[in-house]
């Protein structure tokens, strides 16, 4: 089943006079359960795809489906439901929020949710399990290695049982031995959940987990990893 | 909102320096602003109270025409005043109501003249809650057939360098206008700490009075003291119904030069407190405004996570509220103990003004602070509310930007 369909979609950015077309006409599916990754140089339209996929950010032209379900025209505030109803973020600087513990950071999305109480605790402490975590439950970001905030934001992005997850250069800042733990955490994870997985790198470590290689240039993509070179 | 608040207070400390200077700056000005509240109104309750005491009583009644020669203090006999007295006494809130003959006149002494205010007592009436009888400093408070005898305060007598038992001359001008004059024996020397009021009024029997005024069983005005002082205003109503053809004010509108400086004072304090509020809000605004600058990125994670504008404004929100009302609150217990300290020590030393003006030196020679706490606690609200509006600016402007836009700042 798709879960996500993206068709001719542009994106421009101005910054001062200058105007850079940052996504060129894209278009794009995916399937339910998918571990794909997005490859390309820097400039190349990785991270602003995944930005109109998880409804950060707009298209100037083009359309983006999430579910069957045009989230374009949506509302700011049916887009941030969309966000905490189907979608995970992982980020490359790990954003736990610093003043939350690591089970208080997976249980935000859940909270926001209006999860209650009791199942609330259940699934973050299974979570915390699952990413291998139990006994670091009342630590703070400030207190856990990079390693650790990486894994935390990987639970947090599957609390609320989303449909895809969108990480965007999740291991940058991470040394290879905990990189690859983390990504052998996501690729666990996809096979049980189900959930899809879409990652934007330049880190080879990643692309070697992926299903599938979609790769861009200059705002557009030059192989979709189903074998079509657009 | 449970969880918004928690992440409010927390990040409240995350930089707790920012913080703590923030919140310095609202309980330093609220300190100033609840000290100068405190000393004014206690200025102002002395400047009244003691008007209240020195001129006698809170209330007086006259007859018509007076109110508009007042200053000049004319001799308009009261109509029947026994049954004004009477009619005062009936209504609850009047603890005394005494007759008084009170005007202009002089003391001369070795050649030199002193403006002096004459009031004639019933002293056996007044002496019970008078409280020149009760702060007699040499000889003795005024009988009611007391001939020749004449009380006057510690300050005249430095002035004329005169005790008990030396006579001075008193010179009044009668209803029809001629001079008097009258030579009197000092029968005693009062002494209310308020040395440039206490220069400027002498009291002599009501009887010595209609004598040296030829005002023959006539009487100038009734004054009445009630109970509770500042809340004559009700009293003034009831008796003014009771009294038609009569004038009943208080020293509000006796003295206007009183109430437009109580007045002068309260705008002050009203402008100066503004000041002091901006400059708390201007802190808590800008420390807000960095606050939003440096969490952008964290602000565009909590929109990731599908936060609405309106919760992430609230955590901003909250979190403004919050300094204020903790900065508030300590502001509010800090500014009470000093204004208990300084009364503790013995109030502020103002006898160094006393020859600043009679107003002035109503406030005696030394100043205590007022200490209303729902005064105290009016400021504090005020500033936490003011907190609370400085923080909306940055905070609606920290909900407003796109996520896209806010994760990738640094």
């Amino acid at each position: 089943m798709k879960i996500i369909e993206v068709e001719n979609a542009v994106k421009t950015y101005k910054i001062g006079e200058i105007e850079t077309r940052a996504l060129d006409g894209i278009s794009l599916s995916l399937e339910d359960g998918e571990f794909t990754t997005l490859v390309g140089p820097s400039g190349s339209g990785k991270t602003t795809l995944l930005q109109l996929i998880g409804c950060l950010d707009r298209p100037d032209s083009g359309s983006v489906k999430i579910g069957g379900q045009d989230v374009v025209r949506l509302k700011n505030g049916q887009r941030a439901d969309l966000r905490r109803e189907k979608i995970g973020f992982i980020f490359q600087f790990f954003a736990l929020v610093p003043v939350l513990s690591a089970y208080e950071n997976i249980e935000l999305p859940l909270l926001l949710n209006g999860v209650g109480p009791k199942k609330r605790k259940q699934r973050a402490l299974d979570l915390l399990d699952a990413v291998g975590l139990s006994h670091r439950v009342n630590h703070r970001p400030d207190q856990l290695s990079g390693g650790e905030q990486q894994r935390v934001a990987v639970a947090r992005a599957l609390a609320p049982e989303p449909l895809l997850v969108l990480a965007d250069e999740p291991t940058a800042n991470l040394d290879t031995e905990n990189g690859t733990q983390v990504m052998e955490i996501m690729q666990r994870l996809n096979q049980e959940t189900g959930t899809a997985f879409v990652f934007a790198t330049h880190d080879p470590r990643v692309v070697a987990y992926a299903k599938r290689v979609v790769k861009l240039l200059d705002g557009q993509i030059v192989d979709d990893g189903n074998g079509a070179i657009l | 909102m449970i969880e918004i608040t928690k992440m409010a207070w927390r990040n409240m400390w995350r930089n707790w320096r920012r913080t703590i200077i923030a919140m310095v700056a609202i309980v330093l000005g609220l300190i100033l602003l609840i000290l100068m509240d405190g000393m004014i109104k206690g200025s102002d309750q002395a400047i009244y109270g003691n008007a209240v005491r020195l001129y006698g009583g809170n209330i007086q009644i006259h007859a018509t025409g007076f109110r508009a020669k007042a200053s000049r203090l004319p001799l308009l006999p009261v109509d029947n005043a026994d049954q004004v007295v009477e009619i005062a006494m009936t209504h609850p809130e009047v603890l005394l109501a005494s007759k008084r003959i009170n005007t202009g006149g002089m003391v001369n002494e070795r050649g030199e003249s002193y403006p002096v205010t004459i009031t004639g007592i019933q002293p056996s009436t007044e002496a019970p809650i008078s409280l020149i009888a009760e702060n007699m400093a040499g000889g003795r408070f005024l009988e009611d057939n007391d001939e020749d005898m004449i009380l006057i305060g510690r300050g005249l007598s430095e002035e004329l360098e005169v005790g008990v038992g030396d006579r001075i001359t008193l010179t009044g001008k009668r209803k029809n206008e001629t001079m008097r004059q009258r030579t009197m024996t000092i029968v005693g020397i009062f002494d209310l700490g308020l040395r440039e009021a206490e220069k400027s009024m002498v009291f002599i029997s009501l009887a010595e009075a209609q004598s040296l005024f030829n005002l023959h069983n006539q009487e100038t005005e009734v004054t009445i003291s009630t109970n509770m002082v500042g809340k004559e205003k009700q009293v003034i109503n009831e008796l003014s119904t009771d009294l038609q053809d009569y004038e009943v004010d208080s020293w509000e509108t006796l003295k206007p030069e009183i109430r437009e400086t109580l007045d002068m004072k309260s705008q002050f304090t009203t402008i100066i407190g503004l000041v002091v509020v901006m400059i708390a809000c201007i802190g808590i605004l800008n420390l807000m405004m960095m606050a939003v600058f440096e969490r952008t990125r964290e602000m565009g994670v909590l929109a990731a996570l599908g936060m609405k504008s309106h919760q992430i404004m609230s955590l901003f929100l909250v979190e403004g509220i919050m300094i204020g009302m903790v900065g508030a609150a300590m502001g509010c217990f800090l500014g009470w103990l000093v204004l208990v300290a300084i009364n503790q020590a013995g109030g502020i030393r103002f006898g160094f003004a006393a020859d600043m003006g009679d107003i002035v030196a109503l406030m005696g020679d030394a100043l205590y602070a007022a200490t209303n706490p729902l005064d105290i606690l009016r400021f504090g609200v005020i500033v936490a509310v003011m907190a609370a509006l400085a923080s909306l600016i940055p905070a609606w402007q920290a909900s407003q930007k796109e996520p896209a836009e806010t994760l990738h700042q640094v």
